[in-house]
C-alpha cells in the first residue's frame, strides 16, 4: 500500500496513531474511550479522524462484526522518517516561498575554498584588532 | 459618476504604479549597490519604503489629482469640472476620461482583476503551505526551551518559521556539534527573527512590491533579506558581544550545511547566491557612523518631492 506523498497530520490525527502504534489494534469505539473522552472529543469526530488517516494510507481496517478495526500501515519510524525528509526537501530549495529564515541560507552552499578565504579574513582582522594599542 | 471615479482612478493609479516603478528600476541601477553600504536598519527601512513606493506614490498622485473634483463636490472650490466640456480630458469623477474607450479601460480593468486575484490565489496557496509545514514541524518536534523547538534529525539545520507566531527550529545533529556558546549565536539570531516577525514581513513586503517591475522586485527582496539577517546578526552580537566570534559561527554552520543530506535536491553551489560574505563584512568592520549631514539632506530632498506632488496637482488633474 503506498503511502500519500505528505501526510499532512494534525494534532489529534498524531495522537491517534501514536494510540496505535502503542496498542495495536482498536475500533472507533476503542479509540474514542482511549483519547476522546479525556479529550471532550465526540465519537463522531474520532470517527472521522479515523476515516481520514485511512483515506491517507496511514491505517489499515477490516470489518469485525458492524465496526472498523483500525490499524498503523506504516511504522512510527518511517512516517518520521518520510515527514523530516519533506521538512530537509522543503528548506533544501532554491526558493522557499519565504516560508522560513534560516541562519545560513541552507540552498545557497559555498565551497570549502571560500569558506577558508574568508575564515581567513577573520583571523586577519582579529589579529588587527589584539594588536590594536588601546586609547 | 462611481463609474467614472472608478475608471479615473484605476487608470491614473495604474498610470502613476508604472511610472514610479520604471523610475525605480532606473534608480536601483545608480544607487541599488551603494546601498549595502548603509547601517543594515536604515537599509531595512529603505529599503521597505523603496517597495512600497509604486503603490504609495500611485495612490497619492491620484488622489491629488482628482482633489478638484473632491472639492467641487463638496463645494469647496468654483464650478472646476463643469467649466470643462468632454474635448477637455481631466481626471475626474464626474465626466469621463473622454480620450480613452470604453473597451480599453474595461479590458485593463479585467486585467487589473485577473491580476489581483492571482496574487490572492498565490497568497492563499502560500499561507496554505505554511500551515501545513508548520503543523509538520509541530508534529515532529519537540520543545528545547521558549521558542526554540529540536527536531531529532540526522541534518544539519536551524530556521524559524511561522507567519503570526514564529518558532525556531533546529536538528538535534547540529545541536550535537555546536558549543554551548556558538549555540547562543545561533538561537539570538533565531530569537530576533521570530521577534520581528520577519517570514510575515517578508511575505507582507513581497505582496507590497507587486507594482514593481519583476527583476527590480526580486532585488528589492533580497537586499532587504539580507539587511534583515543581518540585523539579527547584530542580536547575535549583542547576545555574546563579539563580533568575530559570530562570524566564525556563521562560517562553522556554513561548512555544516556542506555535508546536508540530500544532495540531488540541492541547488548548485553559488558564491552569488549566498549573503555570507556581506555578512561576515560587516561583522569585520567596525560600524561606520551615519553622515548627519546626509541623512538631513537626504530628509529634506524627501520633503521637498512631497511638497512639490501637491503643486502637481492641477497638471495631474489634466494630465489623463
Amino acid at each position: 500500500m503506498r503511502i500519500l506523498k505528505r501526510p499532512y497530520l494534525g494534532e489529534l490525527e498524531m495522537a491517534v496513531l501514536e494510540q496505535l502504534w502503542s496498542n495495536g489494534e482498536f475500533d472507533a469505539k476503542g479509540v474514542h474511550t482511549a483519547l476522546g473522552k479525556a479529550r471532550g472529543i465526540s465519537h463522531n469526530t474520532i470517527q472521522s479522524t479515523l476515516e481520514r488517516l485511512f483515506k491517507k494510507k496511514l491505517l489499515a481496517r477490516k470489518k469485525v462484526s458492524h465496526a472498523y478495526v483500525y490499524q498503523t500501515a506504516v511504522a512510527r519510524d518511517e512516517l518520521m522518517g518520510r515527514m523530516i525528509d519533506d521538512v530537509v526537501s522543503t528548506i533544501s530549495k532554491d526558493n522557499t516561498d519565504g516560508m522560513l529564515a534560516a541562519f545560513v541560507d541552507i540552498a545557497a552552499r559555498t565551497d570549502d575554498a571560500h569558506l577558508d578565504r574568508l575564515e581567513q579574513l577573520i583571523n586577519e582582522y582579529r589579529s588587527n584588532h589584539d594588536n590594536k594599542p588601546s586609547s | 459618476m462611481i463609474i467614472h471615479f472608478v475608471q479615473s482612478g484605476v487608470l491614473a493609479m495604474l498610470f502613476f504604479a508604472s511610472l514610479a516603478a520604471l523610475f525605480s528600476t532606473l534608480l536601483y541601477r545608480v544607487v541599488g549597490r551603494k546601498l549595502t553600504s548603509l547601517p543594515c536598519q536604515m537599509r531595512s527601512t529603505i529599503l521597505t519604503i523603496w517597495l512600497l513606493s509604486p503603490i504609495s506614490i500611485a495612490v497619492a498622485l491620484s488622489l491629488s489629482g482628482v482633489l478638484f473634483s473632491w472639492m467641487e463636490s463638496h463645494e469647496m472650490a468654483t464650478e472646476h469640472c463643469i467649466s470643462h466640456n468632454n474635448s477637455m480630458a481631466h481626471l475626474c469623477w464626474f465626466d469621463p476620461v473622454v480620450h480613452i474607450s470604453d473597451y480599453l479601460w474595461i479590458g485593463g480593468m479585467c486585467l487589473m482583476a485577473l491580476v489581483i486575484v492571482f496574487n490572492a490565489y498565490k497568497g492563499i496557496n502560500l499561507m496554505l503551505k505554511q500551515w501545513r509545514f508548520q503543523s509538520t514541524l509541530r508534529t515532529l518536534s519537540e520543545q528545547q526551551e521558549n521558542n526554540v523547538f529540536r527536531i531529532a534529525s540526522e541534518h544539519f539545520f536551524v530556521f524559524s518559521s511561522g507567519l503570526f507566531s514564529p518558532q525556531a527550529f533546529i536538528s538535534s545533529q547540529l545541536l550535537e556539534q555546536l558549543s554551548a556558546e556558538e549555540l547562543d549565536v545561533v538561537l539570538a539570531h533565531e530569537q530576533a527573527h521570530c521577534q520581528r516577525r520577519d517570514v510575515l514581513r517578508r511575505l507582507l513586503l513581497g505582496f507590497a512590491g507587486l507594482f514593481h517591475l519583476p527583476a527590480t522586485r526580486q532585488h528589492l527582496l533580497n537586499d532587504s533579506e539580507l539587511a534583515h539577517e543581518q540585523i539579527c546578526d547584530l542580536a547575535s552580537v549583542q547576545q555574546v558581544e563579539n563580533r568575530f566570534f559570530v562570524a566564525e559561527t556563521i562560517i562553522k554552520v556554513a561548512r555544516q550545511l556542506q555535508l546536508l543530506k540530500p544532495l540531488t535536491k540541492m541547488g548548485i553551489a553559488s558564491f552569488d547566491d549566498s549573503h555570507i560574505d556581506i555578512r561576515i563584512q560587516q561583522l569585520l568592520e567596525q560600524p561606520k557612523p551615519v553622515n548627519s549631514y546626509m541623512l538631513f539632506f537626504s530628509t529634506a530632498l524627501l520633503s521637498l518631492i512631497m511638497c512639490s506632488a501637491l503643486m502637481l496637482t492641477m497638471p495631474l488633474h489634466h494630465l489623463l
